[in-house]
């Protein structure tokens, strides 16, 4: 191997660096300044910054019924990622922690179940669902969000409870806690990092979800924020202001969200929340 | 009176068997001290007794009441773990005072309860911090803390002195050795510090693999160790063993051949030993500092010396007989001994253990016992 020296090295990574940002800024801050310009400044100067600060573009956006998609977006996270935390933690916690028969087989097969594409599944999801009359609910894509939601986040916490420090667990249980309680009172509190990292995950999976979602909801009532994307897109076809002002909405809690729980974030992913 | 019963305990970890047949009897108030090599099944069997591991074979009692199947915070035992495991997220009080929450008891006698703990410990100024932000010695003083508050019959302590330096371990063991006397409470302690099982103890228990060598105070086990294990592993610095085997035995003499050469020759003050004895295997223990070069005329051993270990008050030398053994020498005083010099050194006869084959104590006749 030839040792490059480390300066050179150094300004490799950064031009690497500085390419790849970009790449990936430029049409992002494309859609930003689109959204503050008058439709006759996008197509005068589509590269440019805005002149001046137009909400007009945000207006329209909001007299067009963003808000319901936003309300729908929100009830829809809230509830799958709570209840895939929920379930994830418990069913985690007992594969870690409590030792029954075929525990092994049934880690294994969600670890399994991880690995099943979502397309493959689709149509008799579809017929479930629609057997079950949630067609056009959130509840029938609350629950899809919950299902696919839980393998990786059961993986990701199993990891994480195997190494949570057995005394702890044991100097609880003689101070007279139940397992239960041990779980709620010693566990769950110390567990706040993997928990979090687990939850941003879910998060920014079901907030910009659009497959499952286009398939489910056709009324315009139960709509989430990815479906009611791309029907702005149809309705204003040539309103590029408004589309990217619609955009820059939805992707602003999320973007929040990430700036906020970046530490968790990163050490999710580098050491599984620790 | 009788705290803490133990019979016929055995523990198996799958296959593997970690406990075999532990008969323990613990009075009231006493402070009894594990010792026994790593793995042995020390703090296994101080898991059995706390709940923390099922009890399959054998029984527990504490008083007249058989534990087996109690659960662990009703047994009236409280554990101190090695790693102390403190609660992270909860501050110095709420540690202390969180089998009082967990019992439901009034908020006020909690308060009463944990203060009155911090007094004892001096740690009053540590309750709103958390363990995080102590030193090693004040979260020893929070877990023990932590199990004063729950005021047990039973104390147990699994290497508690462990993660603390040679200073504060000192320390430490005066302030549990002044706990135990104010608090008369039953007390049994797992360590590997020979210092901590000697001054700390009532009783020793020495174990290994699974099965408890002796039980005794301290001074019985350093005086008549019942067999080679507990002659080496009581007393520091370490018996010296000789192997050989017996020559010829009078009524006055014992003589014994080392290998190599090596004749020994020694009063005979051991029970049945005559001349029916000849060309047994014994193995022959001497403390290092009943070794010495002032001569005895008898019982002398030479060699070169290999390595001298200067301690200050003493001098530990290792000398190596012409056979490969080593004996050491720890006498009084600094000694400076040139390394590679030939030397003579003779054997207290008084102070001589002698071990059969099978490595048991080989017993002295009664006016030499
Ligand atoms: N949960 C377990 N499963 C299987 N084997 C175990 C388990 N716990 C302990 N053992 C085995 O039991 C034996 C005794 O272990 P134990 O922890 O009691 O030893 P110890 O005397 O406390 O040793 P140390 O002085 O190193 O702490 C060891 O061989 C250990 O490998
Ligand atoms: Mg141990």
């Amino acid at each position: 191997m030839i040792r490059m020296p480390f300066k050179t090295l150094r300004l490799m990574m950064y031009v690497f660096i500085g390419g790849y940002c970009v790449f990936i800024l430029t049409p992002l801050s494309w859609m930003v300044f689109t959204a503050f310009k008058k439709r006759s400044e996008i197509f005068a100067n589509p590269s440019g910054l805005p002149s001046e600060l137009y909400f007009g573009n945000f207006e329209r956006v909001f007299s067009s019924g963003i808000g319901t998609y936003f309300l729908n977006s929100l009830i829809t996270s809230v509830f799958s990622v709570t209840g895939i935390v929920a379930i994830s933690t418990l069913a985690a916690y007992a594969l870690a922690r409590i030792p029954f028969k075929g525990r092994m087989w049934v880690y294994m097969l969600i670890v399994a179940s991880y690995a099943v594409p979502l397309h493959a599944v689709l149509v008799p999801m579809f017929q479930l669902l629609d057997g079950f009359g949630l067609l056009n609910t959130l509840a029938g894509l609350i629950l899809p969000y919950i299902a696919f939601g839980i393998p990786f986040t059961v993986i990701l916490l199993y990891a994480f409870f195997l190494e949570f420090p057995k005394d702890l667990e044991e100097a609880a249980k003689l101070d007279g806690c139940s397992q239960l309680r041990t779980v709620f009172s010693i566990v769950l509190p110390l567990s706040k990092p993997a928990l979090l990292s687990a939850a941003i995950f879910q998060v920014v999976f079901v907030w910009n979800e659009f497959l499952i979602a286009l398939l489910i909801l056709t009324s315009k009532g139960v709509k989430t924020l990815p479906l009611g994307l791309t029907s702005f897109q149809g309705q204003y076809s040539s309103d590029w202001g408004a589309i990217m002002a619609a955009v820059l909405l939805s992707a602003l809690p999320i973007v929040a969200l990430y700036l906020a729980m970046q530490k968790h974030f990163v050490r999710s992913l580098t050491g599984m929340g620790k | 009176m009788t705290t803490l019963t133990i019979s016929n305990l055995c523990k198996s970890f799958g296959d593997v068997d970690v406990l075999h047949d532990i008969n323990l009897a613990v009075q009231s108030g006493e402070f009894v001290v594990l010792v026994g090599p790593s793995g042995c099944g020390k703090s296994t069997l101080l898991r059995l007794i706390a709940g923390l591991e099922d009890i399959v074979q054998g029984t527990i009692q504490i008083g007249e009441r058989v534990i087996n199947n109690v659960e662990a915070d009703k047994r009236g035992i409280a554990m101190v773990f090695q790693s102390y495991a403190l609660y992270p997220h909860m501050s110095v009080e709420q540690n202390i005072g969180f089998c009082l929450r967990v019992a439901r008891q009034p908020s006020a006698l909690i308060q009463e309860k944990v203060q009155d703990v911090a007094q004892t410990l001096q740690i009053k100024p540590l309750l709103n911090r958390k363990p995080g932000e102590l030193s090693g010695g004040q979260r020893q003083r929070v877990a023990i803390g932590r199990a004063i508050v729950r005021d047990p019959d039973v104390f147990l302590f699994d290497e508690p002195l462990s993660n603390l330096d040679a200073e504060l371990r000192v320390q430490m063991r005066l302030e549990l050795m002044k706990l135990h006397n104010r608090l008369k409470a039953t007390m049994i302690y797992v360590t590997h510090d020979q210092v901590e099982a000697l001054t700390m103890a009532d009783k020793i228990v020495v174990m290994r693999d699974g099965v408890i060598e002796q039980v005794g105070t301290p001074i019985e086990l350093f005086n008549s160790p019942c067999n080679k294990f507990v002659a080496g592993f009581i007393g520091t610095p370490k018996m010296n063993f000789l192997h050989g085997h017996i020559t010829s035995v009078t009524e006055q003499r014992l003589h014994l051949d080392l290998g190599g050469g090596i004749a020994l020759e020694i009063p005979n003050r051991w029970h049945g030993l005559d001349a029916a004895q000849q060309g047994k295997k014994v193995c022959v223990g001497i403390r290092p500092n009943e070794v010495s070069e002032t001569k005895h005329g008898l019982s002398t051993l030479q060699g070169t010396i290999s390595v001298v270990e200067q301690l200050g008050r003493e001098t530990l030398s290792h000398m190596m007989l012409p056979n490969k053994q080593y004996v050491s020498v720890l006498e009084n005083g600094q000694h400076f001994h040139d390394v590679g010099t030939p030397w003579t050194v003779s054997l207290n006869p008084e102070a001589i253990y002698l071990f059969d084959e099978r490595e048991q104590t080989i017993a002295l006749t009664k006016e030499f016992a």
